[in-house]
């Protein structure tokens, strides 16, 4: 494995075309910001070690997917929340229209097994691009009252890092957990290997977790 | 306006009863005046210019003796000297074309043909070829080389000859280009029209989905009166394109029902047709172009599926504004070799995109062979990669496993794979050995990487794409799944102090199975890793990539009288062109709109004359046109292993196009296998 050893943490990122989802994670990368970015074709993959603040020890490699919201990809999509520890549900606050589609996903996420245990995060975006906080109170009328939201601009930087931030200090000691054991099992097993002295180096399976 | 006339008729069944030939006529009468009412001085102009179709001397040599390419024996009319270009154009009409048609057909051996230029044989066959050539010219003496206009020049640069339009009226190119050229999606019906061209997307029910001009009101309300065309054509419906040319606009529609594509245009080198047919004519090949894009994007079936039993759906749901911006990229560089946005804050200057699609045919990038071949290895290499068993707690297994029998493929689903440098050059091309791609698909593919390419030039983050993609010709019914990784060398040669501007690859590795994005990803670290890990490797590249950016001929091959070329070799269906730069030292939009008028006129001169076994046909040809300020002389030589297409100043002597061109053809024949790709490399 490259480097430092720390467990990976799959994130997703859902929500209609255009809302903001490819920005956001370019201004929490790189702390960039672009006027045109092109709508994401297909789904992209972005890897990235983050630790919180709150915990500097605390650190994971999160392996993000940055989805694309056109239409033409939904039946795709599934593919990608599948698994994920993380899911960040956007909509844009600018536009009330788009948390359909993000009520959507939130159904969607719920209705699969597999994502029983994903962690949702409903993200508003483009909070420049409102004055007050009123079309936000019409969009939390709609959710459960423990439901946040989290409000983001990429074009500011608002919220951003604290999304991340809260997104890694919510990661699960158990993950840690299960990381160091199955080092601790892989060492071990390096070690024999060597003393077995078989002709075969193998290596443990990478994708077996995906 | 009438435009509303048209369509407040219900278009689909209207007028059962009447002639067919009524019919039609009466619809396009309807439409030529739509587009004319109006605008008399249109009409005017028409017949003001009065030019009549470009002339043709087509000489057949079909049963003369051959015993050499080129070389009809007892064909040698005394011309004396060589004639300069100038001095035989002496009069007033638009340009003028003359071609030789030599049939050698079966008369000589293959391996002839294909050695002829490298053989010391040459010279022989280039005096033969001047002979020819001048034949040609004193043969086109009767017909005269022509001058096209009178009109003040104003220091434009713009070939007058694109349109009927009277440039008079414009007081710079870019005046003209703003308005009759650029995009335009504002609601201004003045403006619409002054369009030269147009396209259209549209479902069968007359619901528009794409236009390259005009607001979203504006189409609608011509929507009418194309629907109203298309189904004056419905009587063939088993016809897959249909043209029709009134006046000075000539309309060509490709039905590919559900859709419908329609290309409008006042470009006249553009009322060209094929031999082919008008499926392969430059707006035959230009929808195709566009119907290939939307299939790729959404696949033939979902088209289908989506309009079944609902014949009003909107397409447009399922387009993003990044497919709107690339069919506008798609219709200005087909049409004029550039695209710009509206307001003209960006543009792009894109000769070889407009080139490829001409020559129906893949641009490669120039490099040496064992550089390439060094990444070729690569990828040969990365397809046979095994895939590690996962550990079994069963330590005897060990002892029990055979090196290979255990190991599989890591990637057994990875179909093809692909570098390219941007700009649509082809690096290294690796596929199954019995299959290999359509130059369509490979196109589909390459326009999907510059898009990504584009997407990435804004951000500096490092990130893979899976993206589903429908390869037309491959399997117009499914996706495959692209794995696609761009890397910028300059970073990687900086480690050895070597600094170039950025220099992106892009790996692009083709998958059948949507689920093993990670497997792929393994094989794309394999790849990077062997490229960028080797020093010598990858300065090498960088090397190559930052020098062979553009083919200069003054430079790269020393033929300053020449000033641009295009070389395709007919093998491989691969082509270069030289730096359009070097066609007058610099390049600008109404450049670039002009190579592509000489090309499109030299291309199409092709297929003047009557030719029945084109395939066995070396042809010779050249136009001569002479400006207001100067005069450009274009040439042409098709030969069964290449075409030629050179442009050169009017003042040269037809000796010197012929011993030069040929220097330039010998030239791409050397270094074929640094210019182009082949077959690419295979695994079985
Ligand atoms: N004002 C403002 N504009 C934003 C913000 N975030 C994104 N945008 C703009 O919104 C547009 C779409 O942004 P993207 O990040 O591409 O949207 P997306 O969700 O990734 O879209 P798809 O990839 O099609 O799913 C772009 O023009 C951005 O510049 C923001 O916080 N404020
Ligand atoms: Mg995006």
């Amino acid at each position: 494995m490259d480097g430092e050893r720390i467990p990976g943490y799959k994130v997703v990122i859902l929500g209609d075309t255009s809302v903001g989802k490819t920005s956001l994670v370019h201004r929490f990368l790189k702390n960039e910001f672009n006027e045109h970015t092109a709508n994401t074709i297909g789904a992209a993959f972005i890897t990235v070690d983050h630790n919180s603040n709150v915990n500097p020890n605390k650190r994971v490699r999160l392996e993000i997917w940055d989805t694309a919201g056109q239409e033409r990809y939904r039946s795709l999509t599934p593919m990608y929340y599948r698994n994920a520890k993380a899911a960040l549900v956007c909509f844009d606050l600018s536009s009330v229209d788009t948390f359909e589609k993000a009520q959507y996903w939130l159904e969607q996420l719920s209705l699969n097994s597999s994502s029983e245990d994903t962690k949702k995060y409903i993200v508003g975006t483009k909070s420049d691009k409102i004055a007050e906080a009123e079309e936000i109170d019409h969009v939390k009328d709609r959710l459960d009252d423990t439901a946040v939201i989290f409000e983001t601009s990429a074009k500011t930087g608002q919220g951003i890092n604290q999304l991340f931030d809260k997104l890694v200090d919510d990661v699960d000691e158990q993950i840690f957990d299960e990381f160091n054991k199955r080092c601790e099992e892989e060492l071990r097993r390096e070690s024999e290997n060597s003393m077995i002295n078989v002709l075969s180096k193998t290596v443990h399976n990478k994708y077996s977790c995906c | 306006m009438g435009v509303d006339d048209v369509n407040d008729k219900p278009s689909s069944n209207e007028g059962q009863d009447k002639g067919i030939g009524d019919r039609s006529a009466d619809k396009l009468n309807k439409v030529s005046s739509m587009y004319l009412g109006g605008k008399k001085n249109d009409m005017s102009l028409i017949n003001d210019c009065g030019l009549s179709s470009t002339a043709t001397t087509s000489v057949n040599f079909q049963n003369v003796e051959n015993h050499m390419p080129f070389l009809a024996e007892g064909n040698k009319h005394g011309t004396n000297g060589t004639p300069s270009m100038r001095d035989l154009s002496n009069s007033g009409r638009a340009g003028s074309v003359l071609s030789f048609d030599l049939d050698s057909t079966t008369r000589i051996p293959h391996s002839v043909e294909s050695s002829y230029y490298d053989d010391g044989d040459g010279s022989n066959s280039e005096e033969e070829l001047q002979d020819l050539f001048q034949n040609l010219i004193a043969r086109g003496d009767q017909s005269k080389l022509l001058k096209n206009s009178s009109k003040e020049s104003k220091g434009m640069r713009l070939i007058p000859d694109i349109s009927d339009v009277d440039m008079v009226s414009y007081n710079s190119d870019s005046d003209f280009i703003r308005k009759r050229i650029s995009l335009s999606k504002i609601d201004d019906p003045d403006l619409f029209h002054t369009k030269l061209k147009h396209f259209f997307v549209l479902s069968a029910a007359g619901k528009p989905i794409y236009s390259m001009n005009g607001s979203e009101r504006l189409v609608i309300g011509y929507m009418g009166l194309i629907t109203s065309i298309i189904s004056s054509f419905q009587e063939s419906i088993d016809e897959e394109i249909k043209s029709v040319t009134f006046n000075n606009i000539k309309v060509v529609i490709l039905n590919k029902s559900p859709l419908f594509f329609v290309a409008l245009t006042k470009i006249k080198h553009e009322f060209s047709t094929s031999e082919y047919g008008e499926e392969e004519s430059l707006l035959g090949r230009q929808l195709k172009a566009l119907y290939n894009y939307l299939v790729s994007i959404l696949s033939k079936s979902s088209i289908t599926r989506s309009f079944r039993n609902r014949m009003n759906y909107d397409l447009r749901k399922v387009l993003s504004p990044l497919d709107f911006h690339n069919f506008d990229s798609f219709c200005m560089k087909l049409t004029y070799g550039f695209y710009s946005d509206e307001d003209d804050t960006q543009f792009e200057l894109d000769f070889s995109f407009f080139a490829s699609r001409l020559l129906n045919s893949l641009e490669c990038s120039r490099m040496r062979n064992k550089t390439r071949t060094r990444i070729n290895g690569i990828l040969q290499d990365s397809k046979k990669i095994k895939k590690d068993i996962p550990k079994e707690d069963d330590s005897s297994s060990y002892f029990f496993k055979s090196e290979t029998s255990n190991q599989s493929y890591l990637a057994p689903d990875m179909l093809f794979g692909f570098i390219t440098a941007p700009e649509m050059q082809i690096i290294s091309y690796l596929h199954p050995k019995n299959h290999r791609l359509t130059t369509n698909d490979i196109s589909v593919l390459l326009s999907m990487i510059t898009s990504i390419h584009e997407t990435r030039k804004s951000s500096s983050v490092a990130e893979d794409s899976w993206v589903p993609l429908c390869l037309p010709d491959f399997n117009s019914t499914g996706f495959v799944h692209i794995f696609l990784k761009v890397i910028d060398l300059s970073k990687y040669v900086a480690v050895d102090g070597i600094e170039i501007p950025y220099t992106p690859i892009t790996i692009a590795l083709i998958s059948g199975n949507k689920n093993n994005f990670f497997e792929i990803q393994e094989i794309s670290k394999y790849i990077i890793d062997r490229i960028t890990g080797s020093e010598s490797l990858r300065n090498e590249l960088a090397n190559e990539l930052t020098q062979s950016k553009s083919l200069s001929i003054s430079q790269d091959l020393n033929i300053p009288s020449i000033k641009h070329f295009m070389f395709k070799s007919k093998q491989s269906n691969q082509f270069i062109t030289s730096d359009a730069k070097d066609f007058t030292g610099s390049i600008d939009k109404s450049i670039v709109i002009n190579l592509v008028y000489f090309y499109s006129n030299l291309y199409h001169s092709r297929t003047d004359g009557k030719l029945s076994a084109l395939s066995s046909n070396r042809r010779l040809n050249y136009y001569h046109w002479v400006l207001p300020d100067n005069s450009v002389i274009g040439f042409m030589l098709i030969h069964s292993d290449y075409e030629y297409y050179c442009l050169c100043d009017g003042d040269i002597s037809s000796s010197d196009i012929i011993t030069n061109s040929l220097n330039i053809i010998r030239w791409c024949q050397k270094y074929k296998k640094r210019l182009f790709i082949g077959d690419g490399v295979t695994f079985s």
